[in-house]
């Protein structure tokens, strides 16, 4: 049998205390041996006063989805990595916790250590997902932004234009946000882009043209 | 425009659209999607279809995967128009895959090559769609494909091209730092590109790079504040106006920056007050958007150096978000509250009963900021208030993540500040009882110790009070259904330790108890050791007291049950505790003597009852041992490993370029190995590990024939975290010593420079508590929760917070917190000291002179610190300065030169679009073919570019004739 079965010496009167009070988890030294911690083990963010917990991450716009006031999803964008299952996931729960939110309400929602901004505009909510320490109102204006122009490319939008349009409404999306970030704050310039884009022959062929007489006189 | 310039959708696709908008519910709405996936999959394998046609398929599926189904059967297609040439079907390619495809996704090797195609085509439109793609689509392995190509871009002509392939490389930065970090002179190159959407987009890799490492860019801070000010001054575009602001997303930006590089640096703060006054003073309150620059500006200013006046602004525009209506600027202003109040502590006072209604709102997101907020504030006197309502709360929701999270604080801050022995244990009940299962295990065993050990008190009665009061309550709770598995494990603990102890509980009763709790949780195998083991003890305790032992008949069976169980562990204990039973008195009071848990247990290390076996052994021939540090070699080889550590370069995912060719081991062997048996074998097999990764060049030990300590091992692509190699922790390491000491040093000043600040700002501003006229309509319940949260008078409070961190920290509530870091004196083996500036302090203590009073110590420390850190930090600045404007600027500077000639007009003019024109044409003129580009295009006239110019100049012209500084525009070019 084992030699714990006969516990007569020191070194087994070790063995077994040890064994009583810790025998399970890491900790077994933390009381065995005597190490002492301080009880009040502070959290990163309380515990480095000034710097860190007030360092704010470049804006990351995790996820842009917009969901009718029935719960019908409109649009979606992921900008970071998420599967089939966690979007589907995450709409479901946004929608349960947005759609039934009071309107005098703040215009914030926690979700999983994220922020999810959202306002609603007639039927339609527009929900963004930014990170917590993130500054709350200037995603709220991103959203507001992405509206007007929406508003000036369809000409005052409604939800119809986007429920047939969704594709365009992507294309717009995308000349605004880029890798989850707000590339352009100019609407003239977003505009200019789209429009550019929408009678993309014509331009393209007027480029290579001007490029090509360009690159001609270059090399003269 | 509008919806009319699509293309024309079949009608098929329209009924879709308009049967699914139709449906009632989820199901319907599920069941027409599957079917639309059954008919695509048909289609989509039809031979030859139409492009048109299949254009509208893509968009299609792109519909299907947003409503949440799986589209993955036709990801191929998508892939494949991205190859085509028209530039409609394109795009509509590039978009599909970008919405169908991770960066993780197989399909993504099909598409770099059309991505690199696309990437050089001559139509900006198609540049830009690849870029979109890049974005989103390259990962970490194929960046080095695309990378040239892109940074390349950075000098194209047109700005949204160049902003985009800034995004690329931002992007790229997030994904593996390492692969830009060489171009990080591109950025700063941008920051002065003549368009001011890449200057905004340069921003946010800028942002991302200052985060990482704050010190490389302190030279930017003049450029980062001249910009901001131009910014705030009105001189972008019109078309950067957002509701009458000027660009205030890039006002946002730059601010969140500056709020970085001033954060702990005098000197750099300095120069951004007047800026971020000016934008306080300037900005439109009445707006949302101005509100969001106003808050980036409170959290800039909470953030950097503090100035009594921008601190004195920001409590102002505190008070206005506060006392808003709207729900937003109230969340806004308790989370700006929260920042400010560890530099002022005194300005939450005035807004205590906006905190308490915020706290009572039915708005939950409200609500948890401010609870957060009152996590920020706790102090000894208002703790139990805190604490109290934070578990209500908890109680009462369902979302895990957050209730782990209120669960940690409530903890931490009752560690911190508990008032009483009694209030701590029942608070813990409590948290135990309602989320166990979310509590971090290592708080059930502070608690376990804190039973054991007390406080720290003298007085022996308190002690046992103690003791019996936790056993009485945990005996109350036990018999509750559902117990998380930690808190029994606690209870079982401390009834097997303590429960017969003051002789209020018989044995039979305690372990009567303990074998319910085994039973109704025979699943829990860890709550089972822990009841079986605090079995064994109160037996032990009866033995050795020389009470007869009676064992019930359930304790009988369960250790029936135990010692054929599966669980080794379980078996084992159920042995040991029939052996213990079987013992006499004597015996017992030597393995288990009674209230040992906190006894030292002293164990000598040179386990001298070995000596006659080693003697016997060396008698019969064996090799005597060697300590690892008389081996030859081996101080050696660790005192390389130590040095090679700390310079190891970042570290690529796959390698592109040939492999060097291995190189002989120049040093010829001196020292044969001593016995081959032990040593070669220790050392031969590690290194080889270590290597792994590293591109080449070691000539791999083998045990055969190698010197261990000569050879001279490469070890750069080691990484830190595996610290110096196990052999070498008998010697410490020459540099591991000092090297800890200066973090020490280095963390003490860092602490100190945080809470002098503090010090100083509750003494230069005082606020007059407006209590007063509020009180009149308030409700007293109110009142008293006011005067529990906020402390009752105002004046003690505030010394307390004068006092400022080390107060708190030596003593609180003369709890553990005095007693942790006494212990912490004495105790050798310490615990690195949590990041906490608290502690912090007391740590410096122990390490520079353990027996001197904590608080003149302190003292002293913030006497000098501030003298110390302000130098610090001017050498800091000076040291990197100078050679970094240099090396940045210095192409920027001759560029103005020049580009003279060409611009001379629009020179003249010191706005930043022309400062940053001239800039760029120095970029160009790098490229070669660029300059007479740029040059054509600026004498060709009517061009969108200088038309934009134009129409920045004459406004800036017009609207501010008195901006003819040229000094503003030294700064940004150095």
């Amino acid at each position: 049998k084992s030699n714990t079965h006969g516990p007569t010496s020191s070194k087994n009167r070790w063995l077994f205390l040890s064994n009583a009070c810790f025998f399970s988890s890491p900790n077994r030294t933390e009381i065995s041996a005597r190490i002492i911690l301080p009880l009040g083990l502070p959290s990163p963010e309380l515990g480095t006063a000034g710097a860190y917990s007030q360092r704010p991450s470049s804006i990351m716009i995790h996820f842009v989805c917009l969901i009718s006031r029935q719960g019908k999803v409109r649009l979606t964008k992921w900008y970071s990595t998420y599967t089939q299952k966690e979007r589907s996931k995450a709409i479901r729960e946004l929608s349960g916790v947005i759609l039934s939110r009071g309107p005098k309400l703040c215009n914030f929602v926690d979700w999983k250590g994220y922020k999810v901004v959202y306002k609603r505009y007639a039927s339609l909510y527009f929900c963004m997902c930014i990170d917590d320490e993130d500054n709350e109102l200037e995603a709220l204006e991103v959203i507001h932004h992405f509206v007007e122009i929406l508003d000036r490319y369809f000409g005052s939008v409604c939800e119809l234009d986007l429920i047939f349009n969704f594709h365009k409404a992507y294309y717009i999306l995308d000349e605004l946000l880029i890798a989850g970030e707000l590339q352009e704050s100019s609407k003239k310039t977003v505009a200019k882009l789209i429009s550019a884009q929408d009678s993309l022959v014509e331009v393209a062929k007027e480029e290579a043209s001007s490029i090509s007489n360009i690159i001609a006189q270059a090399t003269k | 425009m509008g919806s009319q310039g699509g293309i024309g959708q079949s009608k098929e696709f329209l009924d879709l659209v308009k049967s699914i908008g139709e449906a009632r519910s989820k199901a319907e709405e599920d069941r027409i999607v599957l079917g639309e996936i059954e008919t695509l999959k048909r289609r989509l394998v039809e031979p030859g279809i139409p492009k048109r046609k299949m254009k509208e398929y893509i968009i299609r599926l792109v519909y299907i995967e947003m409503l949440g189904h799986d589209a993955s059967f036709g990801y191929i297609h998508a892939v494949k128009m991205t190859h085509d040439d028209n530039l409609f079907l394109k795009r509509t390619g590039y978009l599909a895959v970008t919405l169908f495809l991770n960066e993780d996704h197989d399909l993504i090797i099909l598409i770099v090559n059309t991505i690199q195609k696309d990437l050089k085509s001559d139509n900006f439109l198609i540049v830009c769609a690849a870029l979109n793609a890049v974005c989103k689509l390259i990962n970490e392995e194929t960046i080095p494909a695309v990378l040239p190509q892109v940074v390349e871009l950075l000098g194209h002509q047109k700005e949204a091209v160049r902003k985009k392939a800034i995004m690329a490389l931002h992007r790229f930065h997030q994904k593996s730092p390492s692969s830009v970090s060489h171009l990080v002179s591109n950025f700063r190159k941008r920051l002065c590109d003549n368009d001011p959407g890449v200057m905004g987009a340069t921003l946010c890799p800028l942002l991302d790079l200052i985060n990482r490492d704050v010190s490389s860019f302190k030279d930017l801070v003049v450029s980062f504040v001249s910009i901001l000010k131009q910014v705030a001054e009105h001189r972008l575009p019109k078309a950067y106006d957002y509701h009458q602001l000027p660009a205030p997303f890039i006002q946002i930006r730059l601010l969140k920056i500056l709020a970085l590089l001033g954060s702990g640096d005098k000197q750099s703060s300095e120069q951004m007050y007047t800026v971020v006054g000016d934008i306080f003073r300037k900005c439109d309150s009445s707006s949302n958007m101005g509100n969001a620059v106003i808050y980036q500006c409170i959290c800039c200013v909470s953030s950097i150096h503090p100035n009594p006046k921008l601190l004195e602004s920001a409590a102002d525009q505190i008070a206005r978000f506060l006392k808003s209506d709207s729900h937003n600027l109230k969340y806004l202003g308790i989370d700006a509250l929260g920042r400010l109040i560890k530099l002022s502590p005194e300005i939450a006072e005035q807004h205590q009963l906006a905190v308490i209604d915020c706290l009572e709102d039915p708005d939950d997101t409200l609500k948890r900021k401010t609870f957060e907020l009152l996590h920020k504030m706790t102090k000894s006197s208002n703790v139990e208030v805190i604490v109290d309502r934070m578990i209500d709360y908890m109680i009462s929701i369902n979302d895990n993540h957050y209730k782990t999270e209120i669960v940690s604080r409530c903890v931490e801050l009752a560690e911190q500040f508990a008032p009483s022995n009694q209030w701590f244990i029942q608070t813990m009940n409590r948290v135990f009882e309602h989320a166990g299962d979310l509590v971090n295990i290592k708080v059930a065993h502070n608690l376990m110790r804190l039973i054991a050990e007390g406080f720290g008190e003298d007085d022996d009665t308190a002690y046992t009070h103690l003791r019996s009061s936790a056993v009485d309550s945990y005996l109350r709770i036990i018999g509750a259904p559902k117990l998380p598995s930690v808190f029994l494990q606690v209870i079982c603990w401390v009834l097997g330790e303590y429960g017969t102890a003051d002789g209020k509980y018989s044995a039979s009763y305690i372990t009567g108890k303990l074998c319910d709790v085994a039973e109704a949780y025979s699943n829990d195998e860890t709550v089972k050791a822990y009841a079986v083991t605090a079995l064994i003890k109160i037996y032990a305790f009866e033995i050795a007291a020389g009470r007869k032992v009676d064992i019930l008949p359930e304790c009988q069976s369960l250790i029936e049950e135990l010692s054929a169980s599966h669980s080794t562990d379980l078996q084992q204990r159920a042995y040991e505790l029939q052996a213990v039973i079987a013992l006499d008195a004597q015996a017992v009071e030597n393995i288990m003597p009674s209230d040992a848990s906190s006894k030292e247990i002293e164990i000598d290390k040179n386990l001298p009852f070995l000596n006659d076996h080693v003697e016997r052994a060396i008698e019969k021939g064996a090799q005597p041992y060697i300590p690892e540090s008389e081996r030859s070699g081996f101080s050696n080889a660790s005192y390389l490993n130590s040095q090679d550590l700390h310079d190891i370069p970042p570290s690529h995912g796959l390698r592109f370029e040939a492999y060097e060719l291995p190189k002989q081991p120049s040093v010829p062997l001196t020292t044969p190995p001593i016995s081959i048996g032990s040593s070669n074998e220790l050392i031969a097999v590690p290194e080889p590990a270590y290597d792994r990764g590293n591109q080449a060049a070691v000539s791999v030990p083998s045990s055969s024939n190698s010197g261990p300590a000569e050879v001279k091992l490469r070890l750069d692509g080691v990484q830190k975290k595996w610290g110096r190699p196990t052999y070498s922790s008998s010697s410490p390491s020459p540099s591991a010593a000092p090297s800890q000491d200066t973090v020490n040093g280095l963390t003490v000043s860092n602490g100190a420079t945080s809470v002098t600040p503090a010090i100083s700002k509750g003494r230069e501003t005082t606020y007059e508590p407006t209590r007063k006229s509020q009180v009149v309509e308030i409700s007293p319940e109110k009142q008293k929760l006011a005067a529990s949260l906020f402390g009752g008078s105002s004046k003690q409070e505030r010394k307390s917070s004068l006092g400022g961190g080390h107060k708190t920290a030596a003593k609180p509530s003369g709890g553990h917190g005095a007693e942790t870091s006494v212990k912490k004196m004495a105790v050798p083996a310490q615990q690195p000291p949590p990041p906490d500036l608290l502690d912090l302090g007391e740590t410096t203590v122990a390490t520079s002179g353990p027996l001197i009073d904590p608080f003149k110590q302190l003292e002293g420390l913030l006497d000098m610190v501030e003298p110390t850190s302000s130098t610090n930090n001017h050498g800091d600045v000076n040291a990197t300065k100078v050679p970094d404007v240099m090396a940045s600027f210095g192409d920027t500077a001759t560029a103005v030169e020049h580009g003279g000639n060409h611009f001379s007009s629009i020179e003249d003019v010191d706005n930043l679009m022309s400062g940053l024109s001239s800039a760029t044409t120095d970029v160009s003129s790098d490229g070669g073919i660029a300059t007479p580009q740029s040059t054509a295009q600026i004498s060709k006239g009517p061009n969108l570019k200088d038309a934009l110019q134009k129409d920045a100049l004459v406004r800036q012209m017009g609207v501010n004739p008195s901006s003819q500084n040229p000094n503003l525009f030294k700064d940004l070019l150095g």
